[in-house]
């Protein structure tokens, strides 16, 4: 097996799981998300000799994984969002664990995608603040205020479910 | 506490963060951590999403159907590598116009179905035909469980490869391009048996390891495939 391959293969068993999870929610679609990291990965592994550090090929692919998202919409304009994913199931017979749940998946689909992408950064991938300012080609503070304001309203949805079971 | 501190844990900074600052290292900073540490664990466990079984394995399929590599060219190599790829085309294009011999394109076919066949998870029919529009191809009908689909490079075309279970054995079917040369005949490497069929002045060809589903499936792509014209 080449040099190249063994690369490609230990890349894709390390980062194929949390990239998956970051492309759904990103996307929200899992159809669609198994697509763009498809396409992702094959960009990848064509110019896998440009990637010069391994430790940076988590960053490498969300830029090729961000790139390829925002070349579907130049090829064509989606009506999203069919989130397959979301539901669990019938809202009667949910535990309060699940209803909380179900509503953070819920409410995490509303978030618009600048304030959506930085928390999934934070909380999926475990990027810092300055990864998520170098990534996304943002000012810190505007990055401190997102994840601030994305989790205020998490947070404001998981207590009023517990308000309302209670 | 103050706003800016809990606005700065509400962003995810850190309480070692906020000692480097020097924030005083109060019992009401410390349970304000704790609340949006808990918060986050909430959030991370509902963003939980299954992965698909076979998904890794169709990511470490990629360098299968793309074998080509792009080696990094130094910039002043690039003129001398661009006249050999000049050279390289018209070579290509001479041998376009000579017959081609089929045995090739079963060897390619063959080797590609034996990298994902063990692929398994259902795919619906609605994302099979968004795949086929592409290609001006429609199924109208049920032609199987369909577990795979997807533009494949074989042979320096784009071919459209489905894998559809008949009786519980994957069959590749692979879409050839309209403009393609290629002349197809039957043919078999021990295992794998390999078998063409003509839709609509399109060319398609059946790989699978059992000549009865072969035939199955070819029947039921005549009756359910169809072609743009």
């Amino acid at each position: 097996m080449s040099t190249n391959r063994m690369r490609y293969e230990t890349l894709v068993k390390r980062y194929h799981a949390d990239l998956y999870k970051y492309a759904c929610w990103l996307i929200g679609d899992t159809s669609i998300a198994q697509d763009v990291l498809q396409e992702a990965f094959l960009r990848a592994w064509k110019s896998i000799d440009s990637l010069q550090d391994d430790k940076s090929a988590k960053a490498w692919f969300i830029t090729i994984i961000r790139r390829e998202n925002a070349r579907r919409f130049e090829r064509k304009q989606f009506d999203l969002v069919d989130i397959d994913f979301i539901h669990i199931e019938d809202e009667k017979t949910m535990s309060d664990q699940q209803l909380i749940t179900t509503e953070i998946r819920e409410h995490m689909m509303m978030l618009s995608e600048e304030y959506r992408e930085p928390l999934l950064l934070q909380i999926v991938l475990g990027y810092s603040t300055v990864e998520i300012s170098q990534t996304l080609s943002l000012n810190q503070k505007t990055v401190l205020t997102r994840l601030y304001r994305a989790r205020n309203q998490l947070c404001h949805v998981v207590n009023q479910t517990e308000k309302q079971r209670s | 506490m103050d706003e800016i501190t809990l606005r700065k844990l509400m962003s995810g900074v850190s309480a070692d963060e906020l000692k480097r600052e020097n924030q005083p290292k109060s019992p009401e900073l410390e349970a304000a951590r704790q609340e949006v540490e808990n918060l986050d664990n909430t959030i991370k466990k509902a963003l939980d999403v299954s992965l698909p079984s076979d998904f890794e394995a169709r990511l470490l399929a990629i360098p299968d159907d793309e074998t080509i590599v792009k080696p990094s060219v130094p910039k002043n190599q690039k003129p001398i590598i661009y006249s050999l790829a000049a050279s390289v085309v018209l070579a290509v294009l001479v041998l376009l116009l000579q017959p081609r011999h089929d045995q090739n394109f079963a060897v390619s076919a063959f080797d590609h179905a034996s990298h994902v066949h063990s692929l398994s998870s259902p795919i619906s029919y609605n994302t099979v035909n968004q795949q086929l529009e592409a290609f001006g191809a429609k199924l109208e009908g049920n032609i199987g469980q369909v577990v795979f689909v997807k533009p494949c490079r074989l042979k320096n075309q784009s071919i459209m490869h489905l894998i559809v279970q008949v009786n519980d054995a994957p069959v590749s079917v692979y879409l050839l391009p309209e403009q393609s040369n290629e002349l197809l005949s039957s043919s078999q490497d021990g295992k794998l048996i390999g078998v063409p069929m003509q839709n609509q002045s399109r060319q398609v060809y059946l790989v699978g390891e059992d000549q009865a589903n072969l035939q199955q499936a070819k029947q039921k792509l005549k009756d359910k495939l169809s072609f743009q014209i």
